[in-house]
């Protein structure tokens, strides 16, 4: 593959991205209306913002993962755009690929103020809502991944949401496991010398290969 | 010899003779393996008479870590030849594994309540159980819920090779975490840290549970393989 | 040889579609495919662009094997498909110029202003392609013609939703095109007269039918 095809492919999906601003625009507004819906569940009261924040804003950044990734497959498959980059000569790994860090963009962009903003909301430390930016930062390329490969399951099966989370949900388990386990250590005092920020990158590291092998396969089952 | 069941009216044909032999046979070393298992074994010195679940526990743990290496492998099978075989046998005994993962995960809780004092720990045997038990339903509802069953196929196979990295952790989750399950007595077959009187009525209730899941497999198969002649005969009377 | 297609079977959802089909397309010819519904006529341009793989037989593009063809080789032809792949929220320029990055060609404004002139759409370049007709859409994707440097052009039913002023335009490309040396496969399911072009004439094949279910003796048919 020649790395300018790559860049285009990339340049491609960041512009129907930008152009797709109501996408990044429900997600922030998704995101900050849950936490707000959190905020107002737990009183008026002190809220013990340190342990229920982190799950909170992972189950909602699964979710709305889930919800995002249909954006990049299956626009594709309906309008046949999928096929014309088949054709085009593009393999199915960089097409994936390419999908990928556009949508690490359309995620990473708005928790970059999101994560503040909800943490002033939970009362929560700063130096814990930056190691929870960091978590999200090294878990987010694989979470990506794997909700790409699983939207692109779903893509021929119409209204099924269910079918795609069971399938994911075995796979995001790992992820989810580790980097709370990075977080809650932290509040013992020992943050920087516990190895699990390098196991999410191993994590990535094996997700990646694996995820672009299936997101081939599934590609060339589609058409079939 | 492969060759002589090449055919599935000659594979149907066998599974009819063979089937009920082997229902029979599971019956017969289940009722055995019970016996052995109930009265035959001593106790063990720490957790008393509890330890008798272990000879359903540890049978159905084998199976449904064995049912998913059958279904990697056909799927394997599948991607590579396209052999409709692989891929109804994959088909039929995904729900048997389930089956099996399910029964795994209530015997250990059951298990669990008086030697651990909780129905559930969250461990990393228990999780990687739990994560294979999802997969299975996963790859259930994938074959089902596409209306082409040959596309239903071709995505389970493709999930269950994915799936396979789960196995592994499984396996060896007892000796690279630690956890409060207990490693494994049996790993070595040579010298296994577990008392002989022990060992016989789990390996009886192991062929048992094998014979079982053989002869329910067949008979799925079968069923399978009816209700796609079936598919074929009404998708041509359609047109 | 531009085009050459020798013995190809394709079976689809076990209905056999393509049962010993050759074909073979000259430099400077146009041939068109007529043929019902549902005969294979989008099968076989996603067998030539690669897309799909047949169960035997052979497919040369400019007398290479189109299996060993990667990347950069496999942009000697324009394909046209009947889902045109443009987003409905991106303007008209934005869709061309994503084409054109994606087709490896280079980005020329000129050009594009050109052919986007030929079906009067410059006017209306900044309107998303959501917003036009049938036929509108049909020309967008119809000028990414002009745009490309291939020889072998492949359309999937082009005249569909035109009126007749623009199917005369589209005819007078071919044309050009086929003057120029280069060569055109297009279906269609209706009956199209262009000039010197061919014609191919695809059949509905008996399928094979089991009707017994003690017939199906073998694990291919399940």
């Amino acid at each position: 593959m020649r790395i300018d095809g790559f860049f285009n492919l990339i340049k491609r999906e960041m512009r129907i991205c930008l152009k797709n601003s109501f996408v990044m625009i429900s997600f922030s507004s998704f995101f900050l209306i849950s936490i707000l819906i959190f905020v107002f569940a737990f009183g008026s009261g002190s809220i013990d913002g340190d342990k229920l924040y982190k799950p909170i804003v992972w189950v909602l950044l699964i979710f709305s993962l889930m919800l995002i990734s249909e954006n990049f497959t299956n626009n594709d498959y309906a309008d046949g755009s999928l096929k014309e980059m088949q054709f085009l000569g593009y393999s199915e790994e960089v097409i994936i690929l390419s999908k990928g860090i556009a949508m690490w963009f359309m995620i990473m962009l708005p928790t970059f103020f999101l994560i503040p903003i909800s943490s002033i909301l939970f009362n929560v430390t700063f130096t814990n809502s930056v190691i929870l930016f960091l978590n999200i930062c090294l878990a987010c390329p694989s979470l990506i991944l794997i909700s790409l490969v699983s939207s692109l399951f779903s893509i021929q099966l119409k209204n099924n949401k269910i079918i795609q989370f069971i399938i994911i949900f075995p796979f995001y388990m790992p992820i989810i496991i580790f980097t709370t386990s990075t977080t809650n250590n932290d509040i013992d005092g020992y943050i920087f010398d516990d190895n699990n920020f390098l196991i999410l990158i191993g994590i990535f590291f094996i997700t990646l290969p694996i995820s672009l092998l299936t997101s081939k396969l599934i590609m060339k089952e589609i058409n079939r | 010899m492969i060759f002589k069941f090449a055919n599935p009216l000659r594979f149907q044909k066998f599974v009819s003779k063979y089937q009920p032999t082997l229902l029979y046979l599971s019956l017969i070393f289940l009722v055995c393996g019970l016996f052995f298992s109930f009265f035959n074994s001593p106790p063990d010195y720490m957790q008393g008479e509890t330890v008798r679940i272990m000879y359903i526990h540890v049978p159905c743990a084998w199976f449904s870590l064995m049912i998913y290496s059958l279904i990697a492998i056909c799927s394997l099978f599948s991607i590579v030849f396209k052999h409709t075989l692989a891929d109804i046998i994959s088909r039929a005994s995904a729900p048997i594994g389930a089956s099996f993962t399910l029964a795994t995960l209530i015997t250990g809780s059951i298990w669990g309540k008086p030697t651990w004092g909780t129905w559930w720990v969250w461990d990393a045997r228990l999780t990687s159980e739990l994560i294979l038990f999802f997969i299975y339903l996963g790859l259930i509802l994938i074959t089902t819920s596409y209306e082409d069953k040959s596309k239903g196929d071709r995505y389970a196979s493709i999930l269950a090779v994915v799936g396979i990295v789960n196995l592994p952790i499984i396996k060896w989750s007892v000796d690279w975490w630690n956890t409060l399950h207990q490693p494994a007595s049996i790993s070595k077959l040579s010298s296994p840290s577990i008392d002989q009187s022990m060992l016989t009525p789990l390996f009886i209730m192991t062929i048992s549970f094998l014979f079982f899941f053989v002869s329910v497999l067949l008979m799925r198969i079968k069923a399978e393989i009816i209700q796609r002649k079936i598919d074929v005969i009404r998708f041509n009377r359609v047109d | 040889m531009v085009l050459e297609i020798i013995s190809v079977f394709f079976y689809r959802n076990k209905r056999l579609i393509f049962d010993n089909f050759n074909l073979k397309l000259k430099n400077s010819q146009i041939m068109i495919l007529i043929g019902s519904n549902g005969i294979g006529k989008t099968t076989l341009f996603e067998l030539i662009v690669g897309i799909l793989e047949p169960q035997k037989g052979i497919i040369k593009i400019n007398n290479q094997l189109i299996q060993k063809m990667f990347e950069k080789k496999r942009k000697n032809f324009t394909y046209l498909p009947h889902k045109d792949g443009l987003k409905d929220n991106l303007t008209i320029i934005e869709n061309i110029e994503n084409w054109n990055y994606l087709s490896a060609s280079k980005y020329d404004f000129v050009k594009l202003k050109s052919s986007l002139d030929y079906f009067d759409l410059f006017k209306i370049k900044d309107e998303n392609v959501g917003n036009l007709s049938q036929g509108q859409r049909k020309k967008v994707s119809l000028s990414k013609l002009i745009l490309s440097n291939n020889l072998l052009w492949l359309l999937d039913e082009p005249f569909n939703g035109l009126d007749s002023d623009s199917i005369i335009k589209t005819k007078r490309i071919l044309e050009n095109h086929r003057k120029n040396g280069g060569s055109v496969l297009l279906s269609s399911h209706i009956d199209v007269k262009i000039k010197s072009s061919r014609k191919i004439v695809l059949n509905k094949l008996r399928q094979k039918r089991r009707r017994d279910i003690c017939e199906i003796n073998s694990w291919e048919e399940l």
